[in-house]
């Protein structure tokens, strides 16, 4: 019994001693091994990190050299204050006058317009004497001619000016884009003589 | 181990705060600047203001259609309205007193007018600072803003005219950086 029990004794002892070595160098082993991964790990990581935010920082940097670039340059030179109102009164003077012009019979180009329903030859070319050549430069549509009263779909062109501007064209609403200048005055029949500027962008 | 490893990060972590802080100063900076070039300059209203002036005079000029009754005797312009010019139509060239800009005029207006078939010139009015007419037509930055424009007018008589006005409106100073 004794025997059996010392035997038994020593041998769970040494089979605990035995484990307990066995185990200890498996743990020192697992200690090392991951003591060397983690470090290959952690410094390939710390790269990684490091090559990250040197791209964001050089991103970051072009970018805002770019917005600066942008609006000192571009932004500044468009500096302008627009116009206070969308009229021109010199042009739309001159449209006045040219309709009280009388031709060598004495009747004013309204009447003559109003009466033939289009241009003639001494008002066409009046008309283009004027405001072509005084108003071409400002503006990249100079439109004359009979329009429609209202939102149509009649195209109206004439002799002298060609079609309407497809910018001004297709009634009210578009007309009164804010920069257009926009001048008519009533002929009756639902007409009106109109002179249509488009001004440069 | 553990310690090496927590005094690590610590570093890692001060380094990347005096980064973030960097970082956000640059792009403050940048921000700024931005703002500041674009609503620390000025808003050049010259032209306006050119186009302003030469309505004005088309305004006086003109009545329905019509040249104004006094401005032209017998075709030719009336020597009593360009004397007065300024008067008669309710304009006054005077400006602040900054920069000195009362010692140099800041405007400039010229008045042409044209018989319109012939092209033949029939009276001209000048006001203001005629050396500024000079910088017309040429480009830059700090040069007088003009505008030049025609419109076309007639008499009671039928007679035909042609008129030109030249604005000039200087102030570089308060309208360019």
């Amino acid at each position: 019994m004794f025997n059996k029990m010392g035997f038994s004794f020593y041998k769970r002892v040494s089979f605990v001693k035995e484990t307990t070595m066995v185990e200890n160098s498996k743990e020192l082993h697992c200690k090392r091994k991951s003591k060397f991964v983690l470090s290959r790990m952690a410094k390939r990581a710390e790269v990684g990190e490091t090559v990250t935010w040197a791209v964001a920082t050089v991103a970051i940097v072009i970018i805002l050299v770019i917005s600066v670039f942008v609006s000192s340059t571009y932004f500044n030179e468009n500096k302008k204050a627009s116009p206070l109102t969308s009229g021109d009164y010199l042009a739309a003077s001159s449209f006045n006058s040219w309709l009280l012009t009388k031709d060598s019979s004495g009747k004013m180009i309204y009447e003559q317009i109003k009466s033939e329903g289009d241009f003639n030859g001494y008002n066409g070319n009046l008309s283009i004497d004027i405001f072509k050549r005084f108003y071409e430069k400002d503006y990249i549509y100079v439109w004359l001619g009979i329009n429609s009263k209202g939102p149509s779909l009649l195209i109206r062109n004439n002799n002298y000016f060609g079609n309407i501007p497809t910018e001004i064209r297709g009634g009210d609403i578009t007309k009164r884009h804010i920069k257009n200048v926009i001048e008519d005055v009533d002929l009756g029949e639902e007409k009106v003589i109109e002179m249509a500027l488009v001004p440069k962008t | 181990m553990n310690t090496k490893y927590k005094i690590k990060n610590k570093n890692g972590v001060e380094i990347l705060s005096v980064y973030w802080f960097a970082i956000l100063f640059i792009v403050a900076a940048g921000i700024v600047y931005m703002v500041y070039s674009f609503y620390g300059q000025p808003y050049d209203v010259r032209e306006t203001e050119a186009d302003a002036l030469t309505t004005l005079v088309a305004r006086c000029l003109t009545d329905a259609g019509y040249v104004t009754d006094g401005i032209l005797l017998e075709g030719v312009l009336n020597e009593d309205f360009k004397g007065n010019f300024l008067s008669n139509c309710n304009l006054n060239f005077d400006v602040e007193d900054a920069y000195g800009w009362q010692d140099s005029g800041q405007f400039y207006l010229e008045v042409n007018f044209f018989n319109f078939d012939s092209g033949t010139s029939i009276g001209e009015i000048s006001e203001g600072n005629s050396g500024l007419k000079s910088d017309c037509g040429q480009k830059g930055k700090n040069l007088p803003v003009c505008v030049d424009r025609d419109f076309y007018v007639i008499d009671k008589d039928n007679n035909q005219y042609k008129i030109n006005v030249i604005s000039v409106v200087r102030k570089t100073e308060k309208n360019v950086q």
